[in-house]
């Protein structure tokens, strides 16, 4: 039968064209899938919840723009909820474009969070290169390491890092990892030397990598992609950019999943014919 | 002595750090601290030699009009206003701004986003149950994917505990055998080079 080789080989374009469809179709005209949340977001919104007001939390921005879809949501969803609790926080980037998403999302927040100060409540210190052993020499000394923050602002001039020398000050650290440097590093520097918990928020295809480590406890909780950070929205009752994106993504998951059966029902009749 | 030094270098600074690792000495700290300072600048100048690099094959290929020396010319331009906005008047100065959000996160975004067309191409065609394997691969996929959706509760309630049941068994086992002989190769490979019998690092002489 000519039409079941033909449903075997469908031609990319088509499969291309009927995706993009797939995922614009719900952006613009949301289906409004109702969103559960999972115990792992809970967890890792009940960590920064029980943490004392005032606590100093570093997040690590170690993504660019390839996984700012999934990871700028989680970003502006765990500053809000840190912010509104009043926590501070210590960003920085072990990748190049980390530190200016981070300034994207302090400004956004700020702006919405009322009386949050730069300096005061939270501070970028922008990007070094070296990956893990920016971690390790961060640890015995943060300035050192990082002598200015993003703005050439002496560290010692900022009201916010007189209190934070050492890793010790810190008591929660947030790595949002796109891949390496990243979260093994944390893990590995600092988690394994010093008593300071961490959590990861990371992209869908990164999940699968640091489930063991999940498992082990070297990581206290995890955020996975784009249905983690809607799930974040969700908790903190602001709906943004994670939850607009779970309709276009279900959408597209039983897309690919609705050309896979018909590849394989075209295949299995196939082969029985033959 | 072109050979020695180099492996007495590394021999000390591996043994310093490793024992840093795991024995806080204030001394020793401090020395691994100072080292770690020289790493980062090293690290610094590492990426300035690339940029370096970049520079000057692309600016011969815009002198010599070679192939495409409009790419290398519009390169060029691209880094040298990007640098210069930002090392110039940090990273928060409306010229890097601008820059950053409308030409590198969108050309960025749009070479992940590709993977995304690829994927579906890729998976409409590689899963196919031609052997027991492949089905179970196949099957695992499928729950995984309608799991880790938001539709997937409404269609059936058991698939977002079965994907999590993958993912937390299955997939977990597999990633702590691929995570540990990574590392055991890492250790040796860093044993290998800390006492001298690796050399790769300074041409494999």
């Amino acid at each position: 039968m000519k039409w079941l080789k033909k449903l075997q080989t469908i031609d990319s374009k088509i499969i291309y064209l009927v995706l993009f469809f797939a995922i614009a179709l719900p952006l613009i005209f949301p289906i409004g899938i109702p969103v559960e949340i999972n115990a792992g977001t809970r967890t890792f919104y009940d960590t920064i919840d029980n943490l004392p007001k005032g606590s100093v939390i570093l997040i690590s921005y170690d993504w660019d723009a390839a996984s700012a879809p999934e990871l700028l949501p989680q970003a502006t969803a765990i500053t809000k909820h840190a912010l509104t609790n009043g926590h501070k926080i210590v960003a920085l980037g072990l990748w190049y474009a980390g530190p200016t998403f981070a300034d994207r999302v302090h400004n956004a927040v700020a702006a919405e969070v009322e009386g949050k100060e730069y300096g005061v409540d939270f501070v970028n210190l922008g990007y070094r290169p070296g990956g893990a052993v920016v971690l390790n020499s961060m640890a015995r000394d943060f300035h050192q390491t990082f002598p200015e923050d993003v703005n050439r602002t002496r560290l010692s001039e900022i009201p916010l890092m007189k209190e934070v020398k050492d890793i010790n000050d810190i008591d929660l650290i947030i790595d949002l990892s796109a891949g390496d440097p990243g979260y093994r590093a944390y893990i590995e520097q600092i988690g394994s030397q010093y008593n300071v918990p961490i959590l990861v928020g990371c992209t869908a295809v990164s999940v699968s990598g640091i489930t063991p480590y999940l498992q082990s406890g070297n990581v206290g909780a995890l955020l996975g992609g784009l249905r983690a950070a809607a799930e974040y929205e969700l908790l903190i009752d602001t709906p943004g950019l994670g939850l607009g994106g779970m309709d276009a993504q279900s959408v597209a998951h039983l897309t690919i999943i609705a050309f896979i059966i018909v590849g394989n029902i075209a295949y299995i009749a196939t082969k029985k014919k033959k | 002595m072109r050979r020695e030094v180099p492996i007495i270098v590394t021999l000390i600074a591996g043994l310093l750090f490793l024992l840093d690792y795991f024995i806080k000495i204030p001394l020793i700290s401090g020395i691994v601290g100072e080292f770690e300072t020289w790493a980062i600048v090293i690290s610094a100048f590492a990426l300035g030699l690339g940029a370096a690099n970049l520079f000057r094959i692309h600016l011969q290929k815009a002198i010599k009009k070679s192939e495409g020396w409009y790419n290398s010319v519009l390169l060029l331009v691209s880094m040298v206003v990007m640098a210069i906005s930002g090392i110039g008047w940090t990273q928060t100065n409306s010229i890097y701004s601008y820059m950053f959000d409308n030409i590198f996160v969108p050309i960025n975004g749009t070479m992940f986003a590709l993977l995304a067309f690829y994927l579906a191409s890729a998976s409409y065609r590689a899963f196919r149950v031609r052997t027991p394997e492949a089905t179970v691969l196949l099957v695992s996929a499928v729950i995984v994917m309608v799991g880790n959706a938001p539709v997937g509760r409404l269609i059936w309630e058991g698939f977002p505990g079965y994907s999590s049941w993958i993912m937390s068994v299955f997939n977990s086992a597999g990633m702590r055998g691929i995570i540990i002989g990574a590392s055991l190769g890492a250790i040796v490979t860093s044993l290998r080079i800390i006492f001298g019998i690796d050399r790769s690092y300074f041409g494999g002489q």
